[in-house]
């Protein structure tokens, strides 16, 4: 979890998550509005809606243009031109429904309702809740509160848009919450990313430190202790071959530290590959020491029904090597071949006469081979007394 | 790259569920008022109160179960859970439907249409936004059949011609819906293209490390291996012969490259961020590295929590003949304070061990967990 976790600490990806939340949520209401202005025309027979329909996309786009603006004052800019194409669709608005015979709509109808929620939204993707709030606020006060003066030039019984302000007070109220909570969460996430950080940093210069230590132990200071107890005279091949390689190694360590088993745990280069994560950290929880190979980002492609059942079987499998095989070492090998993609997990542990074996016995859960094959797999087992065991799991889809 | 079909946006980034979780509670007390509010305000378009009643009932109920999945440690909004709070809302909003259904004057006054699609926008970091697509198409085919009733039963009257209704009463649910939609996505697409960065910068890190090791030249610091060992073996090898002065200067310089090897053991940093540290197994160094982060992170907001008690922190790592586990504790004035500050890290305790359990015993905070696994 840690070291792979992923945290939006600057607020980058929740932030454009809003505004293209907020571009969807202003464009439906402007839509809708846009359909039912439009629908009105052949109705009254104003053909001078049209004028209104373009004060109208005037605001949609002054709202998409304030909700993807990164500088604070081209997002107020843009509201205030969303706010002033309201202003023109709402003079059109009220003036034809005056005109029009019939009961005469207050300020507060649905028509400029819908436009009103559309511009509140204009503030939600801001970085800063200060600058959220005031973008919020202007956008209150420039749209619906323009809107009202525009039905009162009209001569329109005016009327508290009661559903618009319980809106703002809602935007406010939500924008605040996901601040606060942003702001927690930004806390939290910069702490744990320092803290795996950290850890990389001790975990990587053990691992090194380890290394070099075991080699020279191993080579240089065998070969000083063979040196010891040599007998003087000239030195045998042996000893030539041991000192050249400490010479050469010692000019360039990389060649030490360069073995297998420096690069850390297996979750590590699962970071890309969530499904396979879940199994290998069961696994490394239980203890087992897990070697991922293959093509890792083709289990990315797998529908999800495909995955959970993979990642059951997985863990299953893995479960089966620490219960059952005796030594605390698996492998993971995933090999895509499209349509189809197969993981094979292995060891090198007791094994098992598979002829003297029932299907109860395996293991293996019958449940999850049938999960197996009703998704349209298939689960093949290979093991013999003294040769480990290994499990291949094919399952539809997956890419290379 | 794009991220693995099925995942959301709060399994990539498990700490945004705390702005979530806020974001559902404000959700769910705006719906609570708006239901209420509305209900009250039009009481002359309800035609039955029983079902007007058990409409706002069964809203309660359905936030309620949604905010509980979303508070519970284990599963969170599991799709299932989600799918329950859901029903329950749409059937809430069924009812204020026909809660009024003959006596409905405009549909705009009916706050399911908007309580919906308030909880879609609340699900969007719980929940994928393929799910969310159906739900909002489900929500759309349920709010249309609402307006053709009314249409029929409650709009007869009406100069307002059908298809305004249908848009009027489509646009909240279409509007939050779809808002939902394009969260989730982009929220998930974000926060996985940030974890593919952070994975390179990991790997550049390592590459970092591993080049400042080599520059740093301590391998051949130890033992003195560039000062003493490396010109005696290359002088021994250049000559051929070992006399019996390098027999003796081998051994000696074993010895000091034996002792040297003793003492350079890598010291553990996880001791700097507490006051004292019980490791008799040196179980410390042994542990996992994800685990040791868990464990390193919760220290550090200990440390940094105003409410700590200075020099109160104490790990303890013990590891038994079958078991091994961690006790972490910490003193303070209002423990209780302290127990909320470092909340979130006392979660991700419990997501990265298999048990972990966190109690108040006194002015203590106390924080234990089982260690399965070691590096």
């Amino acid at each position: 979890m840690t070291l792979q976790i992923a945290a939006d600490v600057e607020g980058v990806a929740t932030s454009r998550a809003l505004s293209r939340a907020g571009t969807w949520l202003a464009c439906v209401f402007l839509a809708a509005t846009f359909a039912v202005a439009t629908l009105f025309i052949p109705v009254t027979g104003r053909w001078d809606i049209t004028l209104g329909l373009i004060g109208l996309l005037a605001s949609g786009v002054g709202v998409v243009l304030a909700l993807r603006a990164e500088v604070y004052w081209h997002a107020l800019l843009f509201t205030l031109l969303a706010c002033a194409g309201l202003y023109f669709f709402a003079l059109v608005a009220t003036e034809v429904s005056v005109q029009v015979p019939g009961p005469t709509p207050s300020s507060d109808y649905v028509l400029l309702s819908m436009p009103e929620f559309a511009v509140l939204v204009v503030g939600i993707p801001a970085r800063s809740l200060a600058k959220s709030l005031s973008l919020g606020t202007i956008a209150f006060l420039a749209g619906p509160g323009l809107v009202q003066v525009a039905a009162w030039q009209q001569g329109m019984p005016l009327a508290v848009d009661v559903p618009v302000l319980a809106s703002y007070v809602a935007v406010t109220l939500l924008v605040c919450s996901l601040w606060l909570g942003r702001r927690e969460a930004a806390r939290g996430t910069a702490l744990m990313a320092g803290a795996a950080l950290a850890e990389e940093r001790d975990v990587a210069l053990s691992r090194f430190h380890d290394r070099a230590s075991t080699w020279l132990t191993e080579n240089v200071l065998a070969d000083l202790r063979a040196l010891a107890t040599a007998e003087p005279g000239e030195l045998g091949l042996e000893h030539r071959q041991g000192i050249d390689r400490d010479l050469a190694n010692l000019a360039d360590v990389r060649l030490i530290l360069d073995a297998p088993g420096v690069h850390g745990s297996a979750t590590r280069k699962l970071a890309k590959v969530p499904v396979l994560l879940g199994a290998v950290r069961d696994g490394e929880q239980k203890g087992l020491h897990i070697r991922v190979t293959g093509d890792l980002s083709a289990v990315n492609a797998l529908s999800t029904t495909v995955s959970r059942s993979l990642e059951r079987a997985l863990v299953e499998c893995l479960d089966n090597v620490v219960q059952h095989s005796g030594v605390m070492e698996a492998e993971i090998a995933v090999m895509s071949s499209p349509p189809e993609l197969s993981v094979m997990v292995s060891d090198a542990g007791v094994g098992f006469d598979l002829d003297q074996t029932t299907e109860q016995d395996v293991g293996l859960r019958m449940i999850v081979v049938d999960n197996i094959v009703e998704i349209g797999g298939t689960v093949q087992i290979w093991s013999r007394p003294g040769a480990g065991t290994a499990v291949f799991v094919t399952v539809p889809g997956g890419y290379s | 790259m794009r991220p693995p079909r099925g995942t959301t946006a709060l399994q990539l980034d498990p700490l945004a569920s705390i702005s979530a979780r806020g974001f559902l509670v404000v959700v769910a007390v705006v719906s609570m008022l708006v239901a209420i509010g509305v209900t009250l305000s039009t009481t002359d378009q309800i035609s039955s109160w029983p079902l007007a009643v058990a409409a706002l009932v069964v809203l309660a109920a359905g936030f309620g179960w949604f905010l509980r999945s979303a508070f519970r440690f284990d599963l969170g909004v599991s799709s299932d859970r989600f799918a329950t709070a859901f029903a329950l809302i749409a059937i809430a909003t069924v009812l204020n439907s026909l809660s009024c259904l003959g006596t409905n004057i405009v549909v705009r006054d009916d706050w399911g249409l908007i309580t919906l699609g308030l909880a879609l926008m609340a699900a969007a970091p719980f929940r994928t936004h393929t799910e969310l697509g159906t739900y909002v198409t489900v929500s759309s085919v349920v709010v249309l059949i609402l307006v053709v009733l009314h249409a029929l039963m409650s709009f007869r009257d009406t100069v307002i011609p059908v298809p305004v209704t249908v848009l009027v009463a489509l646009a909240p649910i279409l509007a939050l819906g779809l808002g939902s939609v394009a969260y989730a996505r982009s929220l998930l697409y974000g926060i996985y293209a940030e974890r593919l960065e952070q994975a390179d910068e990991r790997d550049q890190q390592l590459d970092a490390l591993r080049q400042a090791f080599v520059d740093d030249d301590v391998v051949g610091g130890i033992g003195g291996l560039r000062s003493d060992i490396v010109p005696f073996l290359g002088r021994v090898r250049q000559s051929g012969v070992l006399t019996e002065a390098d027999r003796l200067r081998a051994a000696e310089l074993a010895e000091g490259l034996q002792r040297a090897l003793d003492t350079t053991a890598q010291q553990d940093s996880l001791g700097d961020h507490v006051s004292v540290l019980v490791d008799e197994s040196a179980l410390s160094v042994r542990l996992h590295e994800d685990d040791r982060a868990t464990i390193r992170a919760l220290l550090i907001a200990l440390e940094s929590s105003p409410h700590t008690e200075k020099g109160s922190i104490i790990l303890e790592l013990l590891e038994g003949e079958s078991d091994r586990f961690g006790m972490v504790r910490c003193s303070s004035d209002d423990v209780r304070a302290l127990r909320t500050d470092v909340l979130p890290f006392i979660r991700m305790t419990r997501l990265m061990f298999r048990t972990a359990t966190e109690q108040v015993v006194g002015c203590e905070l106390l924080v234990q967990f089982d260690i399965d696994r070691l590096g």
